[in-house]
């Protein structure tokens, strides 16, 4: 059976991809199985200058979760150029997540990452505050949205993904404006803002006050973001958000997603895109079906 | 001693040990080999049958002999409980051997407080110090007494419940200004404790002291970044630029 999968211009040899954060550069993982047979390698966030990230703590466990507030600490670009040159070695796409503070920083990044051969693709984050509209988040707004992505996708010539927030209320909207201005892909999603306190010192647990809840826990709601976007547009949506088994990457698959990312997983265990590979081929053979038409397969 | 191999398996808790108050010794069944590892390396473990104690936890290797891994930790919290009391046999996940690890080297001292004495105990053991301090907080909480006793390790606790009375750290920087010693040092214990140490080495001169630090982990590698530790130059990651760090560039100058 196979696990081919197309999503714009690239060909994904599988629909397995960690989620951008939580597998590094990728490299990494090298102790921990092949990278080349995973279905893309998706690199921590970069911007166009270095940043030091948030004071810490900077995680804290919670039933079924997690809470981060990493602040997307990185190398920034200049010195990121040198570890894409490292990834060429793997036969897979390297999809670059970046993010900026500004729409120029945006297209500064990307018309770098563009120019690089080893970049697949580009993966947009757009859950960071707009500085020059009062820090207002870029992901919140459709027309923010429209304009990022068309002003960005103007400046590339390769496909650009658009990784929405879930605290945008509305997903539909900010995605069908992704789609309209150019996106090749829509990413659902990303964390969930939250903090916990701590009763005994009445402060909270997370130096930032605040941060990202990730893990299983999301799962219900993530899905039924995909499932509502599904509908709405056209093109493919890569899911992110609590897979933990190849049930859960399932489920995304039959509400319509066409690839998935997995997160906070790769942490409780760093061989699990693998194993989630390995599980789904076993499961296409048992059930004698393609990964096409278990997409989109949902009965109501 | 990075780039060694590391494993990532399936492990069973198969014995434990109650060695003193809320102290524990676990032997992990591994479904692979152990690789070859460091004084300092680390271990992540996973209890991964149980949801509501989703991170791994990282762990000090004790001993490791092929598909054993022994660990002594203290429960101190959600995870650590878990395994302290959960019926055996108990499933886990551990990868590693991860970060770096002490200095090697002739003559030098050792300074170990609590549970800080477990990355440095098989070092002790082969007698690779020319001095060794151990502290316990009380009799209660001290474990392995006899077999430092043996090695001539000089033992204290906080309160003199058991050898000499007072923190370990002034006992060390009593024997220094006693002797004027020049050299490295290797410690382990809680962050008071290394303070203090840099204190004392700012002080006196002349060492170099190195210890291991703690933080919270989620993934043990360096690829979450949620272990950062706050230095005059900077975040450090404490799970793969350590854990054992130059306290000098830790609390700096």
């Amino acid at each position: 059976m196979s696990l081919k999968v197309r999503i714009g211009n690239l060909e994904l040899k599988n629909p397995f991809m960690p989620a951008s954060g939580t597998f590094g550069s990728g490299l990494e993982y090298e102790d921990f199985g092949n990278l080349s047979e995973l279905g893309a390698i998706v690199t921590k966030g970069v911007s166009l200058n270095p940043k030091i990230g948030n004071k810490p703590p900077r995680i804290c466990e919670l039933p079924g979760g997690m809470l981060n507030s990493i602040g997307l600490e990185n190398i920034g670009i200049e010195k990121f150029v040198k570890v894409l040159d490292e990834l060429g070695k793997y036969e897979t796409n390297v999809i670059v997540n970046f993010f900026g503070n500004s729409l120029e920083e945006y297209i500064e990044v990307a018309k770098i990452l563009d120019g690089h051969n080893v970049v697949s693709c580009l993966e947009m984050n757009i859950s960071c505050p707009n500085i020059k509209e009062g820090g207002m988040c870029f992901g919140t707004d459709p027309n923010m949205v429209y304009t990022l992505v068309k002003e960005v996708k103007k400046n590339i010539q390769k496909d650009l993904w658009v990784k929405l927030t879930p605290n945008a209320g509305n997903l539909i909207s900010i995605a069908r404006s992704a789609e309209d201005a150019g996106a090749s892909a829509i990413v659902i999603a990303n964390t969930y803002t939250g903090m916990k306190v701590d009763v005994a010192t009445k402060r909270p647990v997370l130096g930032n006050i605040f941060g990202g809840y990730s893990g299983p826990v999301i799962k219900p709601i993530t899905l039924y973001h995909v499932f509502c976007c599904a509908k709405e547009i056209n093109v493919p949506i890569i899911a992110c958000g609590g897979i933990v088994t190849l049930e859960d990457a399932l489920e995304y698959f039959i509400v319509g997603a066409s690839a998935v990312q997995v997160g906070t997983a790769n942490f409780t265990n760093p061989h699990i895109l693998w194993e989630l590979i390995k599980k789904m081929e076993s499961y296409l053979r048992a059930e004698n079906t393609s990964l096409s038409d278990l997409v989109g397969s949902l009965k109501i | 001693m990075k780039d060694v191999r590391k494993i990532n398996c399936d492990g069973v808790i198969t014995s434990r040990r109650k060695i003193a108050n809320n102290i524990y010794h676990i032997k992990i069944e591994l479904e692979e080999r152990f690789p070859i590892f460091a004084y300092g390396n680390f271990v992540m473990v996973h209890l991964k049958d149980y949801m509501n104690v989703l991170l791994p936890r990282p762990f000090s290797i004790f001993r490791a002999k092929n598909k054993i891994l022994e660990l002594v930790f203290k429960e101190v919290g959600t995870g650590t409980k878990m395994i302290a009391t959960s019926i055996l046999p108990f499933n886990v996940r551990v990868w590693g051997p991860l970060g770096n690890s002490f200095p090697f080297g002739k003559d030098m001292l050792c300074v170990a407080g609590g549970l800080g004495l477990i990355p440095l105990y098989q070092s002790i053991i082969k007698r690779n110090f020319k001095e060794v301090f151990v502290g316990f907080k009380n009799i209660y909480e001290a474990y392995f007494v006899k077999s430092l006793q043996k090695r001539g390790v000089i033992i204290s606790s906080d309160d003199g419940s058991l050898g000499e009375r007072g923190f370990v750290t002034e006992i060390f920087y009593q024997y220094l200004k006693r002797t004027n010693f020049k050299g490295k040092v290797v410690s382990c214990g809680p962050i008071g404790f290394l303070k203090r140490l840099w204190e004392i080495e700012r002080e006196v001169g002349n060492i170099e002291t190195y210890g291991s630090f703690e933080k919270h982990m989620a993934c043990g590698f360096g690829v979450c970044l949620g272990c950062a530790m706050e230095t005059p130059w900077g975040f450090v990651k404490v799970c793969s630029d350590g854990p054992v760090f130059r306290l000098k560039d830790v609390f700096g100058e």
